[in-house]
């Protein structure tokens, strides 16, 4: 009996032993930095005699690498595969090689889950030696994701869709390599639907929107600036589904039974086309004008619903597909010839996020060792893309100009969003400035700017 | 050594594989990089959460759907303490294991006097009670963007370091549910799965049986609840979902329900697949579920249950029929019993 201890105990201490004894793992790691320069486990690196960016043996600099996260399989999937579209489509028509530098990327699918996203930004961080990554597309998984990179120096995280406000308001101290080229608030369009109705004379409101942080920035933002502009949202009017529902029958009731004179809906993915046909179903259409958030009326939502449901539909949005405008109109036909499709704006958003790599990395001279150097130039810069004008603010953010759009009929029998009113120069925080904006919580289901209490 | 030559062919080779398991499991840190490493983290931690499913599953007959509510609410203890209350690690982990194991309990008593469809059913709606309440509960669970900034105690921070901590506590975890398993309770359990009113007439309270096993089950979902909260420093609603206990009882099937070992290597094989062959592979998803339909019809018995097959057949070519006996489920013991046996009567 002894005899099998001592052998097991004899095993257990050799391990221990030899555990103790060898160096912590990953101390020889290779890691690439940017800018070209590459460290291999030897710890070598070839400098040139004036110790200027080095280069590998062959003489050309290490391609930039691009991790982009989007959800390509579920509920949200057809807003996802746009998104990897237009990224696509910006590269397949514009230089990949800019100031020398060589653009490579690799598209993962995320599923929408904020789980699956971190392993996957995992892997394109440390294993595929991204420098820049983009994602994600629903604002909880975005947040998930900015959280995870935020102490990585090395790494620059733009999120051109994903608009969890706070990532460049209160919290934007937290995240320094964040930025939104490309991207918005939730609330940065529905500001100006608020206004726009008070101005169309509408005075009291209900909403329906989803229950996650999107849906309750987005539905705030239009409380907010309806409620101080004078008109009435009974909190009781304000109704709240789950991320994918698809049943609004019991909404759509409810909210017939309201008295209001207008309905303030955002909806996404799948859950759009649900709800639309509810309310056309329950003849509503015609009876209470709906006020559209941006992502309720995206053509990547609504293309395959019966026109009827969808003609003259408002919304307010800072794409406008239906916009007469060189940038917007050419990105629509480089769209519909590879795709056969309109641009939705998750097209247009990924696409802009890949002019601004591609300008600012033109301004850098391809260099991108020093991140806070890509994102200062980045926020330099002043584009005209497909969306119209964009600049950043000092937080990080785009500032628009933001159109009231409303569905109408093509020729070819297919329907966009054309702006029938433009807000000009928009920022993240209109009407309010910085200062006051960032004194009030940011949206939440408590927190909905409702003036009336 | 003298204990090694008394054992079976068939249990030798099960310590051989064990040891060069562990082997791996303590070098890989040095044989591969963090992402591999992460990945492996990950598959230990989903294959204690199945070892657990198996334990009510595959020896006691009673398939869970509501495992992931189990650990999900311990891992939002653990992240509402650190995220929302700032508490320290001791806090974190304690709220964690009450939290889990209450829950457990809670369960458990709803689903103990029930059985096979009647089981899956409840415990189906007891996740998705948790997965409701974690959308709901804005001010606790932080709704659907969930809890972030968990940080890992210290020492456990970096990549390696938790991941050793993981396989330990796996391994420890492991030794603890083969106890489980070969004790009287283990037998009692088995005894109700082949016929809960036998067991009854012996003399048993059958539920509450079961109530325990629910929650020496729940304790060990609860444990990989933790582990994964603190390996992802995140946590939201999709980790009480359905489809994470789904997935958790899909691993079981995949490797072998009522081997200990099974939901292992069904965690491993799935984690490879969602996170390595996914990056060549856009329709991974469809070669999870081909994967799956080919285990169900060829291979009922899981991945361990074909090899078990296959390395009997083996014996059975090597030293004939009396080594192994009539086919029956792979039992440690079971070939040294028959061997001695054939020793004590003489070759027929």
């Amino acid at each position: 009996m002894r005899h099998r201890h001592t052998t097991f105990g004899s095993l257990v201490a050799v391990l221990a032993l030899v555990a103790a004894a060898c160096s912590a793992p990953g101390a020889e790691e290779t890691t690439t930095t940017g800018g070209g320069v590459t460290t291999t486990g030897a710890g070598e690196t070839t400098t040139t005699a004036g110790g200027e960016t080095t280069t590998t043996a062959g003489g050309e600099m290490e391609p930039l690498r691009i991790g982009v996260l989007q959800p390509l399989t579920g509920a949200i999937a057809a807003s996802g595969t746009d998104a990897k579209d237009g990224w696509d489509l910006f590269w397949a028509n514009n230089p990949t090689e800019i100031a020398g530098r060589s653009i490579e990327y690799r598209v993962e699918d995320t599923a929408g889950d904020p789980e699956t996203a971190l392993q996957k930004v995992d892997e394109l961080v440390q294993s595929y030696g991204a420098e820049i990554i983009v994602g994600e597309l629903l604002a909880n998984v975005t947040l998930a994701l900015a959280d995870r990179l935020k102490d990585n120096p090395d790494v620059i995280f733009m999120s051109p869709i994903g608009s969890a406000d706070d990532l460049t308001q209160r919290l934007r101290d937290d995240y320094p390599n964040f930025i939104r080229a490309g991207g918005w608030t939730s609330s940065q369009t529905s500001h100006v639907l608020g206004d726009w109705a008070v101005k169309e004379g509408y005075q009291n409101a209900a909403s329906i929107c989803t229950d996650y942080a999107f849906g309750h920035e987005m539905c705030g933002g239009f409380v907010q600036v309806f409620s101080e502009g004078g008109g009435t949202v009974d909190p009781a009017n304000q109704l709240w589904n789950p991320l994918g529902a698809q049943d609004f029958a019991t909404y759509v009731t409810q909210l017939q039974g309201m008295g209001v004179d207008s309905v303030f809906a955002l909806q996404v993915g799948g859950s759009v086309g649900d709800f639309l046909n509810t309310w056309s179903d329950f003849g509503l259409k015609d009876q209470i004008p709906i006020l559209g958030g941006e992502v309720l009326l995206d053509i990547s939502n609504i293309r395959n619903l019966d026109p009827a449901v969808v003609e003259g539909l408002i919304s307010s949005g800072h794409w406008a597909e239906g916009r007469d405008a060189p940038e917007t109109q050419e990105l629509v036909e480089v769209v519909d010839e590879a795709t056969g499709k309109l641009p939705s704006y998750y097209v247009a958003a990924t696409w802009t996020a890949a002019q601004y790599i591609s300008a600012a990395l033109e301004e850098t001279a391809g260099d991108t060792s020093d991140k806070q150097a890509v994102l200062d130039s980045m926020r330099g810069l002043e584009l005209q893309t497909p969306f119209g004008p964009s600049r950043l603010d000092d937080y990080g953010n785009p500032i628009y100009d933001i159109y009231i759009r409303q569905i109408e009929l093509r020729d070819d029998g297919r329907f966009w969003n054309v702006p029938v009113e433009t807000y000009e120069d928009i920022d993240q925080f209109w009407p309010k400035t910085a200062d006051e904006y960032l004194q009030q919580p940011v949206y939440s289901r408590d927190f909905q700017g409702n003036a009336g209490g | 050594m003298e204990l090694v030559r008394r054992l079976s062919p068939t249990a030798r080779l099960k310590l051989v594989l064990l040891a060069v398991a562990i082997g791996v499991g303590i070098a890989l840190p040095y044989m591969v990089g963090s992402f591999l490493v992460g990945l492996a983290t990950l598959a230990l931690i989903g294959g204690l959460f199945s070892m657990s499913i198996d334990l009510l599953g595959g020896y006691g007959g009673l398939i869970t759907l509501g495992q992931a509510g189990v650990s999900a609410a311990a891992g939002y203890g653990v992240g509402y303490m650190a995220n929302r209350i700032g508490a320290g690690y001791m806090a974190q982990i304690l709220t964690g294991l009450a939290v889990g194991l209450l829950v457990s309990a809670i369960f458990g008593v709803m689903a103990m006097r029930s059985d096979s469809v009647y089981f899956i059913m409840i415990t189906l709606a007891q996740g998705m009670i948790v997965w409701g309440l974690s959308i709901r509960l804005n001010r606790i669970t932080g709704a659907e963007n969930g809890l972030t900034g968990i940080a890992r105690p210290p020492g456990l921070t970096l990549y390696w370091q938790y991941y050793w901590f993981a396989l330990g506590v796996v391994l420890v975890c492991s030794l603890l549910l083969y106890v489980v398993v070969r004790s009287p309770f283990g037998s009692a359990i088995r005894g109700i799965r082949e016929s809960e009113g036998r067991m009854r007439m012996l003399g048993y309270n059958t539920s509450l049986q079961k109530l325990y096993l629910f929650m020496v089950a729940g304790f060990f979902a609860t444990i990989a609840g933790i582990l994964l909260v603190y390996l992802n420093q995140f946590i939201s609603p999709s980790s009480a979902h359905l489809t994470a206990s789904a997935i958790g009882v899909l691993q079981a099937i995949l490797g072998g329900m009522g081997t200990l070992v099974g939901p292992m290597i069904g965690s491993f094989v799935l984690v490879f697949i969602r996170n390595v062959v996914s990056q060549y592979l856009e329709r991974w998803p469809t070669l999870m579920g081909l994967t799956f339909i080919v285990v169900i019809l060829f291979a009922r018995r899981g991945i361990v249950g074909a090899l078990s097959r296959g390395w009997r057949a083996w014996l059975r070519r090597r030293y004939g029929d009396e080594l192994t006996g009539p086919e029956k489920p792979a039992e440690l013991g079971a070939d040294v019993a028959l061997g001695a046996q054939l020793k004590a009567t003489g070759p027929s």
